[in-house]
C-alpha cells in the first residue's frame, strides 16, 4: 500500500483540497491501493517518514528536506493540483514516483 | 457553513490606498475589528502567517493573494474582498517568489471544512477571463457583491 502525504502551512484547507483532487484523479484513473492524506507542517516532521510520496504546497524547510533525503521519498510539488494550472504535471511525478516504487 | 453567506457588502472595500502589506493588513484588520469580525490578535496572527507561508497565488490573467489567520483569531467566517489602487509586492504560495497583486481575497474561517469549495471556486474564477476582466472593471462595492454573490452560487 503506498502512502502519500499532502502538507500546507495553512489554516485555509489546501492540503484537503489538493487530497481532494488526487483522490478523484485515482479514481477517475482506476488507481487503486494509494493512501492519500493530508497534514499540516506542525506535525508533518514527526510523520513524515511513514510517507512513500510528499506532495508539498508550501516550500519544505530544511529539516523536511533532511527526511526527504534521509529516507528516500519521493517529493512532488502539488501547486499545480492546487491552482488547477496544469495539474498534469503533478500527477505525471506521482504516477512516476508509485511506477519506480513497485519495480 | 453556505460559503456564499459569507460574501457581505460591508466586507468590499476597492481602490484601497495601501503603501504595501503591512499598512494594507493593518488597514483591513482594523475595518474586521471594528465590525466584530476577528480578535485584536488578528493582524499579527495574519502578518505571520503570511511571512511563514505566503499566501499569493498567480494564473495566466491574474495575481492575488488569498491572506488568512488561524480560525482562533476569527469570531465569524466571512471573505473580505479588497483590490488596492496600485500593486502590492506579495509572496507566491510555495514558490516564495514576487508577484504583484492588486486583488485581495481574505478569508476568515473558523472551520476548515467550510472552505473546501470556497477555494476551488477562488481557483477557478482567477482562471476564468471574464471574471478576472469584470474583477478590474467594477468600482462600486454594491456592484461588486452582487457579481461575486452571482459568481459564487
Amino acid at each position: 500500500m503506498a502512502k502519500i502525504i499532502v502538507a500546507c502551512g495553512s489554516g485555509v484547507a489546501s492540503s484537503e483540497l489538493v487530497v481532494k483532487h488526487i483522490s478523484d484523479f485515482f479514481e477517475d484513473h482506476h488507481i487503486t491501493g494509494v493512501e492519500v492524506e493530508a497534514t499540516d507542517f506542525k506535525k508533518l516532521p514527526d510523520i513524515l517518514a511513514n510517507y512513500d510520496i510528499y506532495v508539498w504546497i508550501a516550500r519544505p524547510s530544511e529539516e523536511i528536506q533532511q527526511i526527504v533525503d534521509d529516507k528516500n521519498i519521493a517529493s512532488v510539488n502539488g501547486l499545480p493540483i492546487f491552482t488547477g494550472q496544469k495539474p498534469e504535471i503533478s500527477y505525471k511525478a506521482i504516477i512516476t514516483a508509485l511506477k519506480r516504487m513497485q519495480s | 457553513m453556505d460559503y456564499q453567506t459569507m460574501l457581505k457588502p460591508e466586507l468590499i472595500f476597492l481602490n484601497v490606498d495601501a503603501e504595501d502589506r503591512i499598512d494594507l493588513y493593518q488597514q483591513v484588520a482594523k475595518e474586521l475589528l471594528k465590525l466584530g469580525y476577528v480578535k485584536d490578535s488578528y493582524e499579527s496572527a495574519l502578518n505571520q502567517r503570511e511571512d511563514e507561508f505566503p499566501t499569493g497565488v498567480v494564473s495566466d490573467l491574474i495575481s492575488i493573494a488569498l491572506p488568512h489567520a488561524n480560525p482562533e483569531n476569527i469570531y465569524k467566517p466571512f471573505v473580505c474582498v479588497v483590490t488596492t489602487r496600485k500593486p502590492i509586492p506579495m509572496l507566491q504560495m510555495g514558490y516564495n517568489t514576487e508577484e504583484q497583486a492588486k486583488v485581495f481575497f481574505f478569508l476568515g474561517i473558523t472551520h476548515a471544512d467550510d472552505q473546501l469549495i470556497l477555494l476551488q471556486k477562488f481557483m477557478a474564477l482567477i482562471q476564468d477571463p471574464i471574471f478576472v476582466k469584470h474583477l478590474d472593471k467594477i468600482h462600486d462595492n454594491a456592484e461588486m457583491f452582487t457579481y461575486l454573490t452571482k459568481e459564487f452560487k
